[in-house]
Formats: structure tokens, sequence, C-alpha cells
């Protein structure tokens, strides 16, 4: 399959990995059922765990340059192991975009349609996506740095209309839990937002920046979602305090307790766009690299004439994927942490290892060389 | 279950005909065999057949092993 030829500029790049983070701040519920008042600590050290997960995609990226994830295992591990290795992350990103959708779909129904069933978001949602799909990244990449900083103004916004409601006796106790929930939740964090953003590997041909720099620049789109994500505990934390375990989107709740005038109150609408157009983004992401993936795997001559077929196979593994919000959360905290490690970090820096041993390096790097 | 076939027919007719008429047969058979995989999946969820997740599989799976967080 012939490869883009759109390029994303430097900023649509970071700009594009912040929104990926900050599309999961609908997740703190994850961190906030595990660790409490004590979860403002996680996104500092998930990032700092998840510091190796990018240094292992930079050391692909330079070693594989103009190459994407799929490309990376047909040459490091041959035509028939390379297409199993794939056909795992395939799996890994139609789950993660079904996942996600669900996410979307739940949030929508929760917070303003609660009448309307889960398969009408789905396949509204979908067709919008597989529109923007269809016209390949650049539509897919285009709106992120808008995006982005929408929702970082919405949260400062927020920050000063709740700073009436915030309470710094709210974090007391301070960590009084075992040590095993705060490894638990920075592996959740390290590897369920952060992590995710080894589908940007997918990307990483698509990038108007010298392989040495895509490493910095990812770290700065990490560093500026997770910053996000601190910012929305910090707050949440303040204002909430430990009846955050309360609630399945703490956020919301937060927003709902602003009250400005007499007539601007019920501001969660705020938060509710900023996240929906997150979310948007996200799947609309997660979507193409799943769609790419495919197309690269079967050998197709374009993306374009799977993109319909794989938003229908999307739609119906996230009627399957989790059936409730409290199984969702259940897996999230439990046992996807462990298994998303293997596609975050153990493949790559599998490949990677591979790559040395066998000396492989990419044509066009040798040819620089 | 009416709706699940007219909504999968649309997608078939969007595809479908230009694929045909450019002679890409490669990829008619991979979009039509997409679309027929699930185009069943759906009609068994509208039956209400309930699929088994992959994710609670695995849950299941590492439980066993003892490789989840409690």
């Amino acid at each position: 399959m012939k490869p883009e030829s759109f390029r994303m500029t430097p900023a649509q790049y970071l700009f594009t990995i912040a929104c990926f983070i900050q599309s999961s701040a609908l997740l703190t519920s994850f961190l906030v059922s595990v660790t409490a008042q004590d979860s403002w600590l996680i996104p500092i050290t998930g990032y700092l765990a998840c510091v190796p997960f990018v240094l292992v995609y930079a050391a692909l990226m330079k070693r594989f340059p103009g190459k994407n994830l799929i490309q990376i295992n047909e040459i490091v591990f041959g035509r028939v192991f390379g297409l199993i290795i794939s056909g795992m992350y395939l799996w890994f990103f139609l789950t993660l975009t079904s996942l996600n959708l669900t996410d979307l779909s739940n949030f929508v129904r929760s917070s303003m349609l609660p009448q309307t069933p889960g398969i009408v978001m789905f396949v509204i949602f979908m067709l919008l996506c597989a529109w923007g799909v269809r016209y390949g990244l650049s539509c897919v990449v285009r709106y992120n740095v808008a995006f982005s900083v929408t929702a970082i103004l919405i949260t400062a916004a927020s920050i000063l209309f709740t700073a009436s409601h915030m309470h710094l006796t709210n974090f007391l106790p301070l960590f009084q839990k075992p040590v095993l929930t705060y490894v638990n939740a920075t592996h959740v964090m390290a590897t369920i937002p952060l992590g995710e953003t080894v589908v940007f590997l997918m990307l990483s041909p698509n990038v108007q920046l010298p392989v040495k720099k895509m490493g910095k620049y990812f770290l700065g789109g990490l560093a500026l979602g997770g910053g996000m994500m601190l910012a929305t505990v910090l707050r949440d934390t303040a204002v909430l305090g430990k009846a955050m375990n309360l609630f399945s989107i703490p956020s919301l709740e937060v927003y709902r307790m602003v009250h400005l005038t007499e007539s601007m109150g019920r501001v969660e609408i705020l938060f509710s766009i900023a996240l929906i157009i997150l979310l948007f983004s996200k799947v609309m992401l997660l979507y193409y690299a799943a769609t790419l993936a495919f197309g690269q795997m079967l050998s197709m001559s374009s993306h374009r004439p799977i993109v319909l077929a794989v938003g229908a196979l999307i739609t119906v593994y996230a009627q399957v994927v989790n059936r409730s919000s409290l199984t969702h959360l259940a897996l999230g905290t439990e046992s996807a942490p462990v298994f998303w490690t293997l596609f975050e970090l153990l493949l790559p820096l599998a490949t990677l290892i591979v790559a040395a041993l066998r000396h492989v390096r990419c044509q066009e790097e040798v040819s620089q060389q | 279950m009416i709706l699940v076939i007219v909504g999968f027919l649309a997608l078939a007719l969007v595809e479908i005909p230009s694929l045909a008429r450019q002679k890409k047969r490669r990829d008619l058979i991979i979009v039509a065999s997409m679309l027929g995989v699930s185009l069943t999946l759906s009609l068994l969820l509208a039956a209400g057949v309930k699929l088994p997740s992959p994710m609670h599989l695995l849950h299941s799976f590492l439980e066993s092993i003892g490789l989840i967080y409690h």
C-alpha cells in the first residue's frame, strides 16, 4: 500500500499526542477508585514510568525512519511472523477504538441523552469518524491543535470558577495506602492513557521532523497531556476530596458545582463539549491506525475502500467488548494494565532487541549513512 | 434485524460498485468478506445471542495465572 504523502507539522504532532492523553480525563475514575485523594501523585509517577516506553519508541523510529509499526514488524520478523505480530497490534488498535467508542457513548448517554440506545450513538459517531478517516491523516489531525487548546482553556477556566470550593484539607490524609496500591495506579496511568500512544508508531513516517527530534516531541506531547491530567485530578481532589469515589465521572460533578451568576449555571456543558471533541479526535486517530494496519497487512491498494468495513467491525465489537461501566472499570484497573504492557513495552522492546541482534536497519537510513 | 440488513446493504452500495467498476478484485473480496463477518456478528447480536468478549476471556486467563491487581 502506498504511504500517504501528507506530513504533520511538529505542532500538530505534539498537540495530537497531547489531545490523545487529554481525552482520557474521563478515565480519572480509574485512578480515583484505586488511590482516592492521593490520585494527584499518579500522573507524575505514571509519566516517569512511561519514559522508558517512549525511549523504546524513539529508538525504533530512529532505527527505521520512514517506516510504520506494521512495516517495521515485517522487516524485523519476516513476512509470516511479522504478520502474526502485526495481527496482534491490529486487535489491540481495534479494541482501543471500541473501548473509547464505548466510553464516549456511555458518557453522552449518562450526561445528556439517557433515553437514546447505545447502538444509535455508536453508528452516528462511527459514520462521522469514517467520513474523516476516508479523507486521510490530514483530516484526522487537522483540528487537534484547536481541540487541545480549547480543552486547556476550559480546564483553566474551571479551576478559576471552582477556586472558592477548593480546600487543602481535602488532600488529607496523605499516602496512607499500601505501596502496591500506588504501583497499581501508576501502572494504570502508564499503560492506559500514556502507553496507548504506541499507536503513534503507525504515524511516524508522516511527521515533518528529523527522526532525532521525534522522541523529544513525543515526550513533550505526553508532558502536556499528562500535565492536564494532573491539573484535572488536583482540581477534582481539592473540590471533592474523598467524595470523588462516589462519582463515576468526578470532573463532571466539579463542573456541576460551578454557579457563576443567576443566568450562568450549568457550565458542565463546557466539560461535555471538551470531552466529546477530544474523544472524537482519539477515536478517529485509533480508527485511522486500525484501517491503515488492516490495509497494509492485506496489501491493499489504498486504505479508503475498507474504511466503512472496519467501522462496521468496530461498531459490532464495541457492543461486545464491555457490557457495563462497572466491568469496564474493573478490567481497566485489574487486568488491562498487565495485558497492555505487552503491546506498549514488551513487543516494541522485543522488536528493537531482535533488530539489533539481526543487525536489521532500514534501507533509507543505511543510504543516509 | 431488518434495520441491520438495510444498514449493511447501504454500506455495501457505497464501496462495492466502485471497486467492481475499477476491477479491483482483491480489494472487492476483502471488503465483501469484512462486511460479511460484521453482518453475521450484527445479526447474532440482534437475535439476542451473547457473544463472548475477548477482554473478559483475557481477564479470566490472567486471573487464573495470578497476574491481575486486586
